[in-house]
């Protein structure tokens, strides 16, 4: 109870605080009850720091990347699952690797290489970088989910007349599709917060919500409304996914470790 | 009647003649079905991760590589041995020390606490879960300005409510070497415990009710059932959110960027931020790329021993 108080109070003063006036943001001892106004939202919206393309740069992107991942989550993880090839538990630990690796790590030469293939600041580049650890982690996790499922339902089907591909297709493919949209959704979340990524490989009129949120900072203490307000539009969207797939998160987050 | 089973002839044959020609196109490649699938995703994770890696090899033994003058010369082992004998490079590993090491520690036993507490309430249990796993999905940027905000020293609520208390002097927490340390920290422990928690929870559920129901036969306490039930059940799930947060806390630096940069000085730059700030920052990319070799080694280590614990079945399913 206590830990779900201290989990909630930054949420709520957040979302309080970005409906609250300029003034009233800092005064002590701080206000819980106050007239709520929707400035800030105005502000970020349609007044003077719009946030509206940065939205829009955000969607694309995160959309773009989960629907790459998704796709080699599928055939990759289904792949993953059922060959017996030796050396296995090691193609297993590389693709898992590439998900594990260090940030730094992966934008300095990711830097580097788009400096001199003209991919700094675009979209495209952004969606190859969260490829870089989205398909990895799209993979892993389908692998555990196509594990739970028996093969013998795909010799079944394989001994009626089906091939290979179709028992893939319309056997296996369908049973694990509550795995595939969790993957599709926690992909999906991990691009949309992404921030550090962002801001090395974005440029003027790419950035994402979260850059565009960051550089309010400049703005001193008067950024603080609009930085929340927008927070909050960060966090809706996520709140809303992640609440649908709430019984899969764990295991998501714990890339398969941990089944409910 | 007649016309029925000519009907599933003709699928029959319709469907022995597709299966003909699909299964003798798979069979007359060389590798099996499962590698077919599996082969682009290996070819594209293979260009994402080995041609960066190249790079990144290739750039820890070179010098001057963004110079003005644009001339790259082969510099050997010299970044490395900069990695032990700059005090920098040496400090931050230190802080990287603490700051991964008190995290751990408050993670792991606040989020043991949460989880037994979670897995013996039997009411509202969904709604608390809900809540708990919330911090897990606000974007790091978020959390960084959110703790920013409650943490100022004249407008913070957190800092109102530790004046009151009679905690707290008016110095910035973020300005304190020693604040911003526990600033970072207490970030990341307000965002990442609930994951510990939820690991160690889906553990707990899986231990039968009937040990504990046989422990309070024999009279055992709350305390001796935690100790002699739980906590031996949770060994592997330990394991595993360890090496996890390990990992994870070596990756990411979003909150320390949006609140500290590393400061004061360099009390709260961990590896992450100092290979950033010494590549994308300072332009110097051989030092950087040479330490992000290292990182990536332990890493690598870290990260094999967590596929050993979920894959080599120590105890686990």
């Amino acid at each position: 109870m206590l830990f779900a108080f201290w989990t909630l109070v930054p949420i709520v003063w957040m979302i309080l605080s970005s409906l609250k006036y300029q003034t009233g943001m800092f005064e002590m001892p701080p206000t819980i009850i106050f007239d709520p106004n929707l400035t800030n939202y105005h502000d970020v919206l349609v007044g003077d720091t719009p946030v509206v393309s940065n939205i829009t740069n955000s969607v694309i992107v995160a959309v773009a990347s989960t629907a790459v991942a998704t796709f080699f989550g599928a055939i990759g993880g289904y792949g993953l699952s059922r060959t017996d090839i030796s050396g296995k538990k090691h193609l297993a630990f590389w693709i898992i690797s590439t998900r594990m690796a260090p940030m730094a790590v992966v934008i300095v030469p990711l830097w580097f290489l788009f400096r001199y293939a003209d991919l700094l600041g675009t979209r495209v580049g952004l969606v190859i970088v969260y490829s870089t650890f989205n398909v990895p982690f799209a993979i892993w996790l389908m692998r555990s989910f196509f594990d739970e499922i028996p093969v013998s339902i795909e010799e079944a089907a394989i001994v009626d007349g089906a091939t290979r591909w179709e028992a893939f297709r319309y056997v296996s493919l369908p049973l694990a599709a509550p795995g595939l949209g969790a993957t599709a959704i926690i992909s999906l979340i991990f691009a949309w917060n992404d921030f550090l990524f962002a801001l090395v490989f974005t440029g003027q009129d790419t950035q994402t919500l979260p850059v565009a949120v960051a550089s309010m900072q400049s703005l001193g203490g008067l950024g603080w409304g609009t930085i929340f307000a927008s927070g909050t539009l960060v966090i809706i969207p996520v709140a809303v996914f992640g609440y649908i797939v709430r019984d899969y998160l764990v295991s998501g987050l714990s890339m398969g470790a941990v089944k409910e | 009647m007649v016309n029925l089973e000519n009907i599933t002839r003709l699928e029959d044959a319709k469907r022995d003649h597709l299966k003909s020609t699909e299964e003798s196109f798979i069979e007359r490649l060389p590798i099996s079905f499962e590698m077919l699938l599996l082969l682009p995703s290996i070819l594209v994770l293979g260009v994402l991760s080995i041609i960066p890696l190249v790079t990144l090899l290739w750039l820890s033994v070179m010098e001057g590589v963004l110079s003005p003058t644009d001339t790259a010369t082969f510099a050997g082992i010299q970044n490395y041995r900069a990695i032990f004998t700059n005090s920098s490079i040496i400090e931050s590993w230190r802080v990287t020390g603490i700051y991964l090491f008190v995290s751990l520690g408050l993670q792991i036993s606040l989020g043991t606490m949460v989880a037994v507490a979670l897995d013996r309430v039997k009411y509202i249990d969904d709604l608390l879960t809900s809540i708990v796993l919330m911090p897990m999905l606000i974007a790091p940027v978020i959390v960084g300005f959110l703790w920013a905000f409650l943490l100022d020293p004249s407008f913070g609520l957190y800092t109102y409510l530790l004046n009151q208390l009679g905690f707290y002097t008016q110095s910035p927490m973020f300005s304190d070497s020693v604040g911003a340390m526990i600033a970072v920290i207490v970030m990341d422990t307000w965002q990442w415990t609930p994951l510990v928690s939820l690991i160690l929870l889906a553990r707990l559920k899986s231990i039968p009710q009937g040990l504990y129901e046989a422990a309070r036969v024999d009279g055992a306490s709350f305390i001796s059932e935690f100790r002699y039930i739980e906590l031996p059940m949770l060994q592997s799930a330990f394991v595993i959110a360890l090496l996890l947060r390990s990992m994870d806390l070596m990756r990411f630096f979003t909150k320390i960027f949006i609140t500290t940069e590393g400061g004061p000085g360099s009390s709260t730059k961990i590896i992450g931020y100092f290979v950033y700030e010494q590549t994308l920052r300072f332009g110097n990319l051989g030092t950087g790329s040479a330490l992000g070799v290292v990182m990536l080694v332990v890493t690598i280590l870290m990260g094999l021993f967590f596929v050993e614990a979920i894959m080599g079945g120590a105890g686990d399913e």
